[in-house]
C-alpha cells in the first residue's frame, strides 16, 4: 500500500467531512490560493469570493480526489477552473489589479508605504497589463514554484505550450516594462 | 571565429526552456544535473539564468506585498457549507435545471436560425420517394415489390441534400459564422440534423412502416440495404462538400451511384442476357454497399473527419 502524503491525509479527513481537516487544509493552502486567485482576478473582494468557492468545491468533491495527483495541484486545478468561472463572468476585472496594489497598507506609516510601492510596482504595473493566461503561467512557475508538467495540468494545456506561452508571458511583460521606461534589463 | 550560423547550432542545443523550471528549483534531480553541467560552460544561459533569477526575485517581492484575505472568510465559509448541503439526486438536477434550461433555450435559437436559412427544395425533393414507393408496391411493371430502386433512389436524394448544406458559393449562413463567434461546427452539425434528420424521418417514420405492412420488406433488409448505403453515401456527400466543394461532393455522389446502376441500365438496355455478363468488381463493389457494419462505421468516420476539418479550415480561413 502507498504511503499517503499528510495532505492527502488531510483530504481523506474532508471526504469524510470532518470540519477541523477542512480548517486545516484552508489553513495550509489560504495563502498559496489566494495569492494565485488575487493575481489571476486582480479584485481583493472577487478573489476571496472565488477561494470560498473552491472550499465548497472541495467539501463537497474530496471523495473524488483518486491520488493521481498531488493535493496542490488538485486544487490549484478546481482554482484554474473557478477563477476563468469568475473572469468570464466579470471580464474586466483583471484590469484592476494594478490599482489594488497601490492601496494604502494601513498597518504601515505613509513613509514605508511609498518605500514598499515604489520597491514592486513597476513589475506590479507590468503584471497587471499582461492577459490573465500570461500573468497565470507566470504566477504558477515563478510564485508557486510548480514544475513545466504540473502548470500544464492546473491550466489544462499541453507542456510544449505551457513553455511558449511563459516565453510571451515574458516578451510582453519585458515589451510592457520597456514602453513604460522601466527596468526592463535587470529581470529580462 | 564563430559564425553566426555555428552560434546558432550551438545555441539550439542549449536547454533554454528548462532554465524557468531550473531557476523554480522544480526540475527533476537527473534533469537539473546536465543543464547545470551545461549552464557552467554556456555564457549565453548564464545570462538568460540571471535574467530568470531577476524575475523571479522581482516577482517575489509582488507576492509578498499581496493582501491577506479577510481573517472571517473561513467563518464565511462555514457558513455557506451549512446553508448549502450536498445536492444529491433530484436537488443537484433542480440546482442545474437553469443552466439547462439556457442550454436549451440557444440550441432552439440556432435551429430556429439555420431553419430560415436552409434551402426549402432540400425539404420537399425527398418526398418524390413517397410516389415511387407507392408505384413500386402497386404498379404492374419489372420493378413491382422490388425495393433496391427505391433505396438506391432515396440515399441519392439524401446524399445530395447533405451535399448543398455546405461549400457553395453563397452561403448565408456561413457569412455569419464567420462574423460571429459561432462555430462553424455547430452551424453545419445542426443543419445536418435538421435536413438528415428530416429525410430519416420520412425513410423510417412513413416509408419503412408503409413497406413493411405491404410485406415488401423486413425491417433487417431495410436497415442493412436502405438505411446503412444511406447514411455512408451521406457521410461521404458532407466530407467532400467540406473537403472541396458542393459541386464536386454531389458530381462524386452521383458517379458512386451510377456504378451501381450500371448492371441494371445494362440489361433494362440489352435485355437479360447481357446482364449476366456482371465484371466481379461490379459484384464485389456491390458487395461493399451491402455491408451494413462496416457501411455504419465508415459513416461515424466520415463525419468525424468532416467536423475536423471544418474546424481546421474554417479557423485558418
Amino acid at each position: 500500500m502507498s504511503q499517503l502524503s499528510p495532505e492527502e491525509r488531510l483530504l481523506a479527513r474532508v471526504a469524510r467531512h470532518e470540519r477541523d481537516a477542512l480548517a486545516e487544509l484552508y489553513e495550509r493552502f489560504q495563502r498559496p490560493l489566494f495569492t494565485y486567485l488575487f493575481h489571476l482576478l486582480g479584485q481583493k473582494e472577487l478573489a476571496e469570493d472565488v477561494l470560498q468557492e473552491v472550499m465548497v468545491i472541495v467539501w463537497q468533491n474530496a471523495g473524488a480526489y483518486r491520488g493521481a495527483a498531488p493535493v496542490a495541484r488538485w486544487l490549484f486545478g478546481i482554482a484554474h477552473h473557478q477563477a476563468y468561472k469568475a473572469l468570464r463572468r466579470e471580464p474586466g476585472a483583471h484590469i484592476e489589479l494594478d490599482a489594488a496594489l497601490y492601496l494604502a497598507d494601513e498597518t504601515l506609516d505613509p513613509e514605508a508605504d511609498l518605500l514598499r510601492q515604489t520597491a514592486h510596482n513597476e513589475v506590479s504595473h507590468a503584471l497587471a497589463l499582461l492577459t490573465p493566461e500570461h500573468r497565470e503561467v507566470l504566477e504558477l512557475t515563478f510564485f508557486q514554484d510548480f514544475a513545466c508538467k504540473e502548470v500544464a495540468a492546473i491550466v489544462g494545456i499541453p507542456v510544449g505550450t505551457v513553455k511558449s506561452r511563459l516565453t510571451y508571458a515574458r516578451r510582453a511583460l519585458k515589451a510592457i516594462l520597456a514602453r513604460e521606461g522601466l527596468g526592463a534589463e535587470q529581470l529580462l | 571565429m564563430t559564425t553566426s550560423n555555428e552560434r546558432y547550432t550551438a545555441r539550439f542545443a542549449c536547454p533554454v526552456e528548462q532554465l524557468p523550471w531550473l531557476a523554480n528549483g522544480s526540475l527533476a534531480a537527473d534533469e537539473c544535473a546536465t543543464v547545470e553541467a551545461h549552464l557552467a560552460g554556456c555564457a549565453a544561459c548564464q545570462a538568460e539564468m540571471r535574467a530568470l533569477s531577476g524575475l523571479s526575485v522581482a516577482m517575489r517581492r509582488v507576492s509578498a506585498h499581496t493582501p491577506e484575505p479577510r481573517a472571517e472568510l473561513f467563518a464565511l465559509i462555514e457558513r455557506r457549507l451549512e446553508a448549502a448541503p450536498e445536492p444529491v439526486g433530484w436537488a443537484a438536477l433542480a440546482r442545474r435545471l437553469p443552466a439547462y434550461r439556457l442550454a436549451l433555450r440557444i440550441a432552439r435559437e440556432h435551429v430556429a436560425a439555420q431553419a430560415r436559412l436552409v434551402r426549402r427544395e432540400l425539404f420537399w425533393a425527398p418526398l418524390f420517394i413517397v410516389p415511387l414507393v407507392v408505384a413500386m408496391v402497386y404498379l404492374p411493371g419489372p420493378w413491382s415489390r422490388e425495393p433496391g430502386g427505391a433505396a438506391l433512389a432515396a440515399a441519392l436524394v439524401t446524399a445530395l441534400g447533405i451535399a448543398l448544406l455546405y461549400g457553395q458559393r453563397v452561403d448565408p449562413a456561413r457569412e455569419i459564422t464567420l462574423a460571429t463567434p459561432t462555430s462553424p461546427g455547430i452551424v453545419l452539425g445542426i443543419r445536418c440534423c435538421l435536413v438528415f434528420g428530416y429525410d430519416l424521418a420520412l425513410n423510417c417514420g412513413l416509408i419503412l412502416p408503409f413497406l413493411a405492412w405491404r410485406g415488401v420488406l423486413t425491417p433487417a433488409w431495410f436497415l442493412t440495404h436502405w438505411l446503412a448505403p444511406l447514411c455512408c453515401l451521406s457521410a461521404i456527400a458532407l466530407l467532400l462538400s467540406v473537403l472541396l466543394n458542393a459541386n464536386a461532393a454531389v458530381l462524386i455522389c452521383v458517379l458512386l451511384w451510377a456504378l451501381r446502376v450500371y448492371d441494371g441500365a445494362q440489361a433494362l438496355l440489352f435485355g437479360s442476357a447481357q446482364a449476366l455478363s456482371t465484371m466481379l468488381w461490379q459484384q464485389r463493389y456491390e458487395g461493399f454497399w451491402s455491408q451494413g457494419p462496416l457501411l455504419f462505421l465508415l459513416t461515424t468516420l466520415a463525419v468525424a473527419l468532416a467536423f475536423v476539418v471544418l474546424e481546421r479550415k474554417e479557423r485558418y480561413t
